[in-house]
């Protein structure tokens, strides 16, 4: 019987997180500190011929100005995963903090730090910049093309941020000239952009030839070392930390935010004080990495009794000025792409292309919802063309347990199966699908499946140690992002122990005394760091008994901890007395907790969607989502359901609405909450989070990660609803009125609905 | 952004303010827009002069044949407020839609219309319900709604010298009914794609008296469209002839693309918008004693 497993624990920073007492890197305040502020690109693409800065400096309170031309000359690469790419990768290193050349509308030219904020901005104003405007490019086909300019053309002679992704399983050539039917599409998706509550901001006072960054970073040990490297610092001597809360993170806090760490580390080391930088939301838009856009060739191809045969791919991916995480978003949209259902023969080739845009990196997701919109659009239609139900098509193709497929590791548990019949029956498939009829308001059901990664288990290390009070301090490198998994690790590390959860203190997101860790993400944390610490806890819990068993002169077999204490002997042993009569004869409790080997799990997801569509206006209102997770066994199902739910809604926006609007001039149109049009509680449909447990053999107590799968098949679903209500498939994402409109009137469904004419409010 | 703030307690002294700051002085209803752009340097400002503490200006009442809305009130109030519900009802519903329950707790009418967004839901309604601008300042006067606006994301109210201390609406006659509707990307936070309000007054013969159709979003300000109102005034009034007059909308507006939406699609979603919103009108005037 488990005492802390499965269990609904409230979240340990519940409390301070309601009352406003919680701190983010907003809040820090350090003793003389100084206010910075940028000045920022207006062109998509220009050379500076000249940059005057000496009006900015000496205007009263200004103590540094920032250009390229007196900070490091150093290329790097803003994710944090510059070190930690898959084998034979590289990983793009193609920015500096300043350049001489702007490369998209928002990037950094200068930044200044003066006492004030508002000195800070007159001083930006007061710096003079001749450009030289070179031709932008906007689209990544254009940037593909033979006489396209360089972007990057000091470091390479083409677009493509750090080469190409391929994968080949079979002789896809073959298989697809032997398929009985196939489907082909080109799907278009748009800019989505992870719209954190907290905007981007670091603190940094460089003194005493240490650099201490306060930041949002959801990868404080990844951030520590792009400072080094940048920097040329010994890493020892740069700490970096959350203070400790991070207001949403969404994958683009993966090491620098808005390069804000680097631009205060650098004004701190120029000036002498602490710096501080708030970046706009207005700048966060502009300038921090979004969701990949671009365009997804796919080719599917079956067999008569509908067994898949043949599978192609083409990814031609945006990832804007900058690569960060482009070739590696490339990469997982063609393993995801590849591994939900069995197909004999695949070919999929993906590359991240250079433009004049805002940069695009990690998002949650992380090239799959891209994936999975290509390969379900086409899913649906071969279940068309095959006149098989497309639950069905799904069940049959769906891969099984060490099915062979491209990935470098197996499918060691799936629940899919369970995951599709579930989300179907509660969305009400058999009843609803294919029911439209012909009236002005058509609704229809929907569904789309997919996988997900849930690793760097290799990349978890993690130390614990009894105090002398008897209670267990576990040291991550992790950070807690919002999603509320501190709890869940602590859930595991009182299990493992054996100790009382209130015994467990979690010390998170600060590289002073923390091991290595990768950081917060890629649907890791609870997995990978659980790992580490059941292996560290049960260690632990050796060392203790072996101790007491000394002590008392019996056999530690006989012993055990049960409710932070030691039972079983010939006393009752308090923890905090053992660790404080360790102390005084030599031997201190402490245990440290790694992977033994690259471990990588695969969570999975179905998502069922019913969605109401008016012809008239184009508007698709989602009315219901489903979402079946197989998350292996729920360490705490309540915050399963969070985050399956909170995913679900970035699925609805991305579905329906959400979409960055850059225009010709690679301007971001809508760089403000109240023209993003992200969904409010208004337009969140109810959702429906299922559970669907599975045991996965390796991960801490059975349990998978969750965190970014309740946003992969919602576009999907969606998508898949709409044309059950309206029988015009959408191959472009997000199905805004206009878009809808147009594509109805396409296909003359619209014209029958203005024919027969109606009343519209929509609010 | 600025270097004072005053909050007075009656009309007087605000534009007793107002004239000490000689045209560097600004009223400041809600501030929902207006600190926005201070905060990012559009507007400049010595000293803002809040509504907020005007007691006078905060009340709704009945003065002889006219509705009469305080300057000072915010958006929420008018949407709950009895008196408007009864005899205006598409001004609440415009103000039910206006932004966000945040935004419309501070948010006053008044400011809505001063913004001068070219499709303010309020000034919608209130172009559709003959409202004017009771004005004073240096030169007391009243400005019909439909003159409120200067130009694009112009005001005819000069706030930096006098302020809108009450909006009046006369009081409907007959059998009357209006309606307020809107099409927006999202239900809350968004601009309209379009949005349009319609009034109409019907004699005991069920004859249409009066007539109002107001569209925003296909110019710079809310536009009346005259023909439509025309095509209505003195018929009978049947759903036919509604059906009619917003078959025929499309040729009577002249929206331009924009990023929200093309103008095509404008004009294909006003039919639909207009049906609503005179369909509506129609039902409640013909259920209504004469």
């Amino acid at each position: 019987m488990k005492r802390y497993i499965s269990k609904n624990q409230k979240r340990s920073d519940a409390l301070s997180k309601v009352t406003g007492e919680a701190t983010y890197t907003h809040d820090i305040v350090v003793p003389g500190m100084l206010f910075a502020k940028v000045l920022r690109s207006p062109h998509a693409h220009a050379r500076i011929r000249k940059l005057d800065v000496s009006k900015a400096a000496a205007l009263p309170g200004v103590k540094a100005v920032a250009t390229w031309e007196n900070t490091p000359r150093k290329l790097f690469n803003s994710t944090g995963m510059m070190a930690f790419l898959y084998p034979g990768a590289k990983p793009a290193m193609d920015e500096y903090i300043f350049d001489q050349m702007v490369r998209h509308v928002g990037d950094e030219v200068a930044a200044v730090a003066a006492t004030s904020e508002e000195i800070a901005a007159e001083a930006i104003r007061l710096i003079e910049v001749e450009y030289e405007p070179l031709p932008a490019l906007l689209d990544p086909l254009d940037a593909l093309e033979e006489d396209a300019i360089l972007i990057h053309g000091d470091i390479q002679d083409n677009n493509i941020a750090s080469g190409t992704h391929t994968i080949r399983q079979g002789d896809f050539e073959k298989g697809w000239a032997e398929c009985d039917v196939t489907y082909e599409a080109r799907v278009k998706l748009p800019i989505q952009k992870q719209a954190q509550l907290e905007t981007h901001a670091a603190v940094a006072e460089y003194r005493n030839g240490e650099l201490t960054v306060w930041s949002p970073t959801q990868s404080v040990h990844g951030t520590k070392y792009i400072l080094a490297h940048i920097f040329d610092m010994s890493a020892g001597n740069i700490r970096v930390m959350n203070p400790p809360y991070v207001g949403g993170a969404f994958g683009v806090r993966v090491g620098f935010g808005g390069k804000a760490e680097g631009i205060v580390s650098c004004l701190s080391m120029l000036s002498g004080y602490p710096v501080k930088l708030v970046l706009t939301r207005e700048e966060d838009f502009t300038v921090s990495d979004t969701r990949h856009s671009g365009y997804v060739d796919i080719k599917l191809g079956a067999k008569a009794d509908g067994r898949f045969h043949a599978f192609g791919m083409n990814a031609y991916l945006n990832t804007g000025a900058y690569g960060t995480h482009g070739i590696e978003v490339a990469a997982c949209l063609g393993n995801m792409a590849t591994s939900t259902y069995r197909v004999p023969n695949i070919f999929f080739e993906g590359a991240s292309i250079y433009t004049n845009i805002v940069p695009a990196g990690a998002f949650r997701g992380f090239g799959n919802p891209q994936a999975v919109f290509a390969v379900e659009t086409a899913v649906d239609a071969l279940a068309k063309k095959l006149d098989i139900d497309p639950v069905e098509l799904r069940l049959k193709n769906r891969i099984r347990v060490n099915d062979e497929w491209p990935l470098s590791y197996p499918c060691s548990s799936t629940a899919l199966d369970e995951c599709i019949k579930q989300a179907a029956a509660k969305i009400g498939w058999s009843e609803k699908r294919g029911r439209a009829g012909q009236g002005r308001f058509r609704r229809g059901v929907g569904l789309g499946a997919g996988t997900h990664f849930c690793g760097y288990d290799e990349l978890a290390h993690v130390s614990l140690e009894l105090e002398t009070d008897g209670s267990l301090s576990v040291f991550t490198g992790n950070s807690e992002i919002g999603t509320g998994h501190i709890t869940s690790l602590q859930q595991i590390t009182a299990e493992s122990f054996g100790c009382e959860i209130e015994q467990v203190n979690i010390k998170y997101g600060d590289t002073r005394g923390t091991p290595y860790d990768v950081g917060c993400h890629s649907t890791r944390s609870v997995f990978a760091i659980g790992n580490a610490i059941s292996m560290a806890a049960g260690e632990l819990k050796e060392q203790v008994l072996q101790y007491a068993a000394g002590a008392m002169g019996c056999s530690a077999e006989a012993l055990s901890i049960e409710s932070g204490r030691v039972r079983g002997g010939p006393e009752e042993m308090d923890l905090g007395q053992l660790a404080r009569d360790g102390h005084i004869h030599k031997t201190h409790f402490s245990a440290e907790g790694k992977s033994k080997e690259a471990v990588t799990v695969t969570p999975w997801e179905a998502h069922a969607a019913e969605v109401e569509v008016d012809t008239l206006t184009g508007m698709v209102k989602v009315l219901k989502v489903v979402a079946a997770h197989d998350v292996g066994v729920a360490i705490n199902p309540q915050l399963v359901e969070g985050q399956i739910e909170g995913g679900v809604v970035i699925g609805i926006g991305y579905a329906t609405r959400e979409e960055m609007s850059i225009n010709e001039k690679g301007e971001v149109y809508n760089s403000s909450y109240h023209t993003y049009m992200l969904p409010t509680f208004a337009d969140t449909p109810e959702i429906e989070p299922v559970i669907v447990e599975s045991y996965e053999p390796r991960g801490p107590y059975g349990a998978k990660g969750v965190g970014e799968c309740g946003l992969v098949p919602t576009a999907a679903a969606i998508a898949a609803a709409v044309e059950d209500a309206t029988g015009v498939r959408f191959l472009e994402i997000p199905l805004t009125p206009q878009r809808v409109l147009d594509g109805l009137q396409a296909a003359c469904v619209t014209c029958q609905a203005e024919k027969e004419g109606g009343t519209i409010d929509v609010e | 952004m600025w270097n004072e703030f005053e909050s007075p307690q009656s009309v007087q002294d605000a534009l007793v303010i107002l004239e000490k700051h000689g045209g560097n002085a600004r009223v400041m209803g809600g501030g929902t827009d207006l600190l926005m752009q201070l905060k990012s340097k559009r507007q400049t400002v010595e000293c803002l002069v809040s509504t907020g503490k005007i007691a006078s200006m905060k009340e709704i009442r009945l003065e002889g044949e006219k509705l009469v809305i305080g300057g000072a009130a915010c958006a929420m109030q008018v949407q709950k407020d009895p008196l408007v519900r009864q005899y205006v009802p598409m001004l609440a519903q415009a103000c039910a839609k206006l932004g966000a329950p945040q935004i419309r707790n501070a948010a006053t009418l008044a400011g809505n219309v001063v913004t001068a967004k070219p499709a303010a839901d309020s000034a919608v309604a209130l172009t559709a319900s003959d409202a004017v601008l009771e004005i004073l300042g240096p030169t007391p006067r009243s400005i019909p709604l439909i003159d409120a606006y200067a130009g694009l994301m112009q005001s005819a109210v000069d706030s930096t010298k006098e302020m809108v201390v009450a909006i009046e609406i006369p009081l409907p006659t007959g059998r009357y009914g209006s309606h307020f509707a809107r099409i927006a990307s999202r239900r809350a936070a968004a601009l309209p794609i379009l949005n349009a309000a319609a009034a109409l007054c019907l004699d005991d013969d069920g004859n249409i008296t009066k007539s109002r159709v107001v569209v925003g979003g296909v110019g710079p300000s809310p536009q009346r469209l005259y023909t439509l109102e025309d095509m209505l005034q003195g018929q009978r009034g049947t759903i036919d002839l509604i059906e009619q007059v917003c078959g025929a909308s499309p040729d009577h507006v002249h929206p331009r693309d924009s990023i929200r939406s093309s103008a095509a699609a404008r004009k294909g979603l006003l039919p639909g918008l207009l049906k609503k919103c005179l369909l509506s009108s129609f039902e409640m005037a013909t259920k209504k004693e004469g």
